[in-house]
C-alpha cells in the first residue's frame, strides 16, 4: 500500500507556503522601503516645494513624515499570515518525519499504521491547508 | 483508490484555490490602504499646492497693499512735512500779525492822540471862532472921541497901553507871565495893572484879579474895571466904552489880545480896579500909542 500523502506531496505544500511567505516578505520589505523613502522625502522635498509655495516647510515635512509612517505601518499586517504559514510548514515537516519513521514499523503493523497515518494526514491537511 | 485520488485531487484544487484567495486577500490588504494612503498624501499635497497658490495670490495682494500702504505713508509724511511747513509759516504769520497788531495798536494810540489833538484843535478853533464871533473892530477915531468921556487919564493910558500890546502881538500862554512868553487872561490883567502901578508888583503868575480886587455890582461897574467869568473859563477882561455908549471888553484870549462884546462873558463878576483919584498913571510910556 502506498500513501497518497507522501513526502513529495508535502514538499510541494511546504514549497507553496514558503513561496507565499516570500511574497509576504516581499510586500513587507517593499512597504518598509516605500515608507522610508517617503520619510526621507520629508527631509528633502519640503524644502524644494516650499520655495515655490507659501506653505511653511515644517508643515510639508510633517505631512510627509506622517505619510511615511502610515505606509511603513502597513508592513506589519502580514505578520499574522507569515506566522500561520510557518506553523503549517512545521506541521508538514512533522508529517514528513512521521512518514519517514513509518519504514521502521514492523511489516505486521505497517498496514495499520499506514491507515492511521493516512487518516491523520487527511485531517491535518483538510484543517491546515484550507485555513 | 480511485476515490482517494479524487479526494487528493480535490484537496489539491481546494488548496490552490485557497492560496489564490490568500494571495488576492494579501494583495488587497496591502494595496487598498496603500492606495488610499497615497491618495490621501497626493490629495493633501494637491490641497497644499492649491492653497499655496491662493496664499501666493494673497501674498501678492498683501505686497500690493503693503506697497500702497508705503506709498500712502510716504504721501502722509509729505503731507505732514507740508503741514509742518505750513505750521511754521503760520507761526511766522502769527508773529508778523502780532507785530502788525502791535503796530496797529500803536498807530491806533497815535490816532487817538491825534484825535485828541484834533479835538483840542477843533475846540481851539471853535473858541477862536467864538472869539471872532464876539470880537469887534475898534475904530481909533471912535476911541479918541471916547477918551474924553473917560473918568481920568489913567483909564486912557491903560487902554492905550493894552492897544499897544495888541499891536505888538503879545502871544497867549496858559502859564506865562511875561511879554516874551505871553499870558493867560487873568495874568494879563494882573500884568497890565502892575505895569500901570495899580496893584503891587508882588503878585505873580496865577494870582488872579479876584485875589487883589474888591467885588462890585454891575451897576457900580465903571470904565477900566474888570469883568471876570465865573463859569470857569477864567476870562478876565477890562471894561471900556466907545463913543455913543457902545460897550466892549478887552483882554487876553487864546487868539491873542482882542476886544469883544460884553456878552462874551456868560457869568460876569465885577471887580473894581483901584485907579488913583488924581488920575495919575504909571503905564509905560515907551509903548507907542495908537
Amino acid at each position: 500500500m502506498a500513501l497518497l500523502v507522501d513526502h513529495v506531496y508535502l514538499d510541494k505544500l511546504i514549497l507553496n507556503q514558503r513561496r507565499a511567505i516570500r511574497v509576504y516578505v516581499l510586500f513587507t520589505v517593499a512597504l518598509v522601503v516605500l515608507g522610508v523613502v517617503i520619510m526621507l522625502l520629508a527631509f528633502v522635498l519640503p524644502s524644494r516645494l516650499s520655495q515655490n509655495s507659501a506653505i511653511p516647510e515644517y508643515i510639508l515635512s510633517g505631512i510627509f513624515g506622517i505619510g511615511g509612517a502610515f505606509v511603513t505601518s502597513l508592513s506589519g499586517l502580514p505578520y499574522k499570515d507569515i506566522a500561520n504559514r510557518n506553523d503549517k510548514i512545521d506541521a508538514y515537516e512533522i508529517m514528513k518525519e512521521k512518514i519517514r519513521m513509518l519504514g521502521n514499523v514492523p511489516k505486521s503493523k505497517r498496514a495499520e499504521s499506514e491507515q492511521q497515518l493516512e487518516e491523520l494526514s487527511w485531517k491535518i491537511l483538510e484543517k491546515m491547508a484550507l485555513s | 483508490m480511485d476515490s482517494s485520488d479524487e479526494r487528493l485531487e480535490s484537496l489539491t484544487r481546494n488548496i490552490e484555490e485557497y492560496e489564490r484567495r490568500a494571495r488576492r486577500r494579501v494583495w488587497i490588504s496591502f494595496s487598498v490602504p496603500l492606495f488610499f494612503g497615497l491618495l490621501f498624501l497626493g490629495y493633501t499635497l494637491w490641497q497644499i499646492q492649491v492653497y499655496g497658490e491662493k496664499l501666493a495670490g494673497v501674498q501678492v495682494e498683501l505686497t500690493k497693499q503693503t506697497s500702497d500702504l508705503n506709498a500712502a505713508e510716504g504721501t502722509l509724511q509729505a503731507i505732514q512735512g507740508d503741514l509742518n511747513q505750513s505750521n511754521e509759516t503760520l507761526d511766522e504769520l502769527q508773529v508778523t500779525s502780532t507785530a502788525v497788531a502791535n503796530d496797529l495798536r500803536s498807530s491806533q494810540d497815535n490816532l487817538l492822540q491825534l484825535a485828541d489833538q484834533l479835538t483840542q484843535t477843533t475846540d481851539e478853533l471853535q473858541r477862536r471862532s467864538d472869539f471872532l464871533a464876539y470880537s469887534i473892530e475898534i475904530d481909533s477915531s471912535a476911541i479918541k472921541e471916547a477918551l474924553f468921556e473917560y473918568p481920568s487919564e489913567a483909564q486912557v493910558d491903560l487902554l492905550n497901553y493894552i492897544l499897544a500890546l495888541q499891536e505888538r502881538r503879545i502871544p497867549y500862554d496858559g502859564n506865562g507871565f511875561s511879554e516874551r512868553e505871553g499870558f493867560n487872561s487873568p495874568n494879563f490883567t494882573v500884568y497890565v495893572m502892575q505895569q500901570c502901578g495899580l496893584v503891587s508888583d508882588d503878585y505873580g503868575a496865577n494870582s488872579g484879579p479876584q485875589s487883589m480886587l474888591s467885588v462890585i455890582n454891575q451897576d457900580e461897574l465903571s470904565i477900566g474895571d474888570i469883568v471876570f467869568d465865573e463859569l470857569g473859563s477864567g476870562y478876565s477882561m477890562f471894561y471900556f466904552e466907545l463913543g455913543g455908549g457902545e460897550k466892549f471888553l478887552i483882554g487876553m484870549t487864546p487868539a491873542g489880545i482882542l476886544a469883544v462884546e460884553p456878552e462874551f462873558i456868560l457869568a460876569p463878576k465885577y471887580f473894581e480896579v483901584p485907579y488913583k483919584p488924581s488920575g495919575e498913571s504909571q503905564c509905560p510910556r515907551g509903548v507907542p500909542k495908537s
